[in-house]
């Protein structure tokens, strides 16, 4: 029966011009790809969104969020010792199976990556794709085999998307990023792939039905039934 | 204290989960005892099953959401065979809410719907969000009169229509439900609306135009409540941007019996429980003995 629990701030660190970790006190361990609502205010912006936990330790929750917009704007601003209200864990998470296994992420879509790399056993090469600045290499090193790197500039490793990278010959494929990244993996990969979607959604519990994602099943709730979908359910156009 | 009467039938108080934005309850069941609100209106369903629409179906505007879900629902019979059994469990009163794109649809989902458990049937012509999804039964007074008229004779249970704000005038539409049969009246739906994507200069929604709900309607569905009140001599479920028990006993001093709540439900999933607690202390703290005493006292 619990609700939004408020929760500290430990610390709101920038890692690129956009890129922000921000760590809360919270001792759930949630499955690898689950995903919280987080708010840190009170009427605007008005609901609250969804981040997927970045990494946890069962005292220390960590989430990876991009300042696109008015809430990730606004949460840049929060400062350790503020609290904000946290509804979760929420969603289906990433099933854990044997190795080998690729992790491929773009963008802030590398925030499950982590914490799922913490989690799986057996070798974990992780693919990680950028647009310019380059970030988390560093924190994954202690969790896997190989990094491999691309950004769109050229700036750093492979030059084009991170996609291109990608070679289906390990024993599950693991997901996230944007919708356009999930539909070219899932093109490339024929072996076992897990994809992470993302959505904008008002409640994250499968309630208002604006995160629907046409899948084998027919539609479901990207909060609910997801946001980790098995490749084969899921339907892009 | 917080009990009120509708149509026969006692809720423990005047807070209903707005239709839409609780499923069929089973989502909220992790996160309040269910049994503790008035009743709950059930995800609008038409008699076919819809996968609603495609593209964004959610936009947050300054306060409140637009929203183009379009009807996505299993269907009645879907309702009835897979929902109606866990929610007729729960103790409390249970509205199925039936839009429609024809005549025939309306009057197959309500004599349907007639056999069942559920307390009372709330007429959706208001949905803005599917062609025909209803209200085009919604905007002029002979149409919502027909539509009505029409499903009358189909069910006994009692009739409530939830009427659109996009109405050509609220008061004559209350009323000519009210000549058509219906025994009560849910006013409001959401606001037709437009965003814009201006760097892609296009409309955020693929259908260009959604339903805006939230707090920035609260005002307006607040006055078009006391417009039906004042109307018709039926009972009134006032909604439209409810989001504390203040804003609740506004709409039942405006002239409502009951109350929904919707959009805030998306923000805080308690958030039903807070406000029925509200209700109460307030009735306390001013010495009302029951929600009689201040109900419509705004003319």
């Amino acid at each position: 029966m619990e609700g939004y629990r408020k929760v500290e701030i430990l610390s709101n660190e920038q890692l690129t011009s956009d890129m922000f970790l921000m760590k809360v006190a919270l001792k759930d361990l949630p499955e690898p790809g689950q995903f919280y609502m987080l708010r840190g205010w009170e009427g605007v912006p008005y609901l609250p969104r969804p981040f997927s936990v970045c990494d946890a330790d069962g005292e220390v929750m960590s989430f990876l969020y991009q300042k696109i917009g008015k809430g990730t704007a606004m949460m840049t601003t929060f400062k350790p010792g503020d609290h904000i209200h946290v509804l979760g864990p929420l969603g289906k998470g990433y099933p854990l199976h044997q190795g080998p296994s690729a992790l491929v992420g773009g963008g802030v879509g590398i925030a499950p990556l982590l914490y799922l790399a913490r989690k799986l056993e057996g070798p974990v090469d992780v693919f990680l794709g950028f647009r310019e600045e380059v970030f988390f290499l560093e924190e994954f090193k202690p969790f896997v085999r190989n990094i491999h790197v691309s950004t769109e500039n050229g700036s750093y490793g492979h030059k084009g998307f991170v996609t291109e990278l990608l070679t289906d010959d390990y024993n599950t494929t693991y997901a996230c990023g944007n919708m356009l990244m999930m539909k070219a993996v899932k093109e490339r990969i024929h072996s076992p792939l897990y994809l992470s979607l993302e959505a904008h959604m008002a409640c994250g519990i499968g309630a208002c039905l604006g995160c629907s994602h046409k899948t084998k099943h027919g539609q479901q709730c990207i909060c609910k039934d997801g946001p980790v979908f098995n490749s084969e359910e899921v339907l892009f156009d | 204290m917080t009990k009120v009467k509708i149509l026969d039938h006692e809720l423990k108080n005047p807070v209903i989960a707005a239709s839409g934005t609780f499923g069929f309850g089973r989502e909220y069941e992790k996160y309040m005892d269910l049994s503790k609100l008035g009743g709950i209106s059930s995800k609008g369903l038409t008699w076919e099953k819809r996968d609603g629409n495609p593209g964004l179906r959610i936009h947050e505007t300054a306060a409140g959401i637009m929203n183009s879900i379009g009807l996505q629902n299993p269907s009645v019979k879907g309702f009835i065979r897979d929902e109606l059994p866990f929610m007729e469990k729960l103790g409390t009163y249970i509205l199925a809410n039936i839009g429609g794109s024809t005549t025939e649809d309306y009057i197959r989902s309500v004599a349907e719907i007639d056999g069942t458990s559920v307390d009372a049937i709330e007429l959706n012509i208001s949905c803005p969000n599917v062609k025909e999804g209803g209200m085009a039964f919604g905007i002029r007074c002979q149409d919502a009169e027909s539509i009505v008229r029409a499903v009358r004779p189909f069910t006994t249970k009692p009739l409530i229509v939830k009427l659109s704000p996009n109405a050509e005038d609220i008061s004559s539409m209350a009323y000519s439900c009210a000549e058509a049969g219906a025994d009560g009246i849910s006013l409001v739906n959401t606001f037709n609306a437009l965003a814009i994507d201006i760097y892609n200069r296009k409309p955020v929604f693929n259908n260009v135009t959604a339903g805006l709900s939230g707090p920035c309607i609260k005002p307006i569905a607040l006055r078009m409540v006391r417009d039906a009140a004042m109307a018709v001599d039926l009972p009134i479920i006032g909604l439209g941007g409810i989001q504390t028990w203040q804003d609740a006993i506004e709409f039942i001093m405006a002239g409502a019996t009951a109350i929904q709540v919707g959009t805030a439900n998306f923000f805080n999933p308690q958030i039903m429980l807070d406000i029925i607690q509200g209700i109460e202390a307030f009735l306390v703290s001013e010495g009302i003995k029951n929600l009689e005493e201040i109900r419509g006292i705004i003319r």
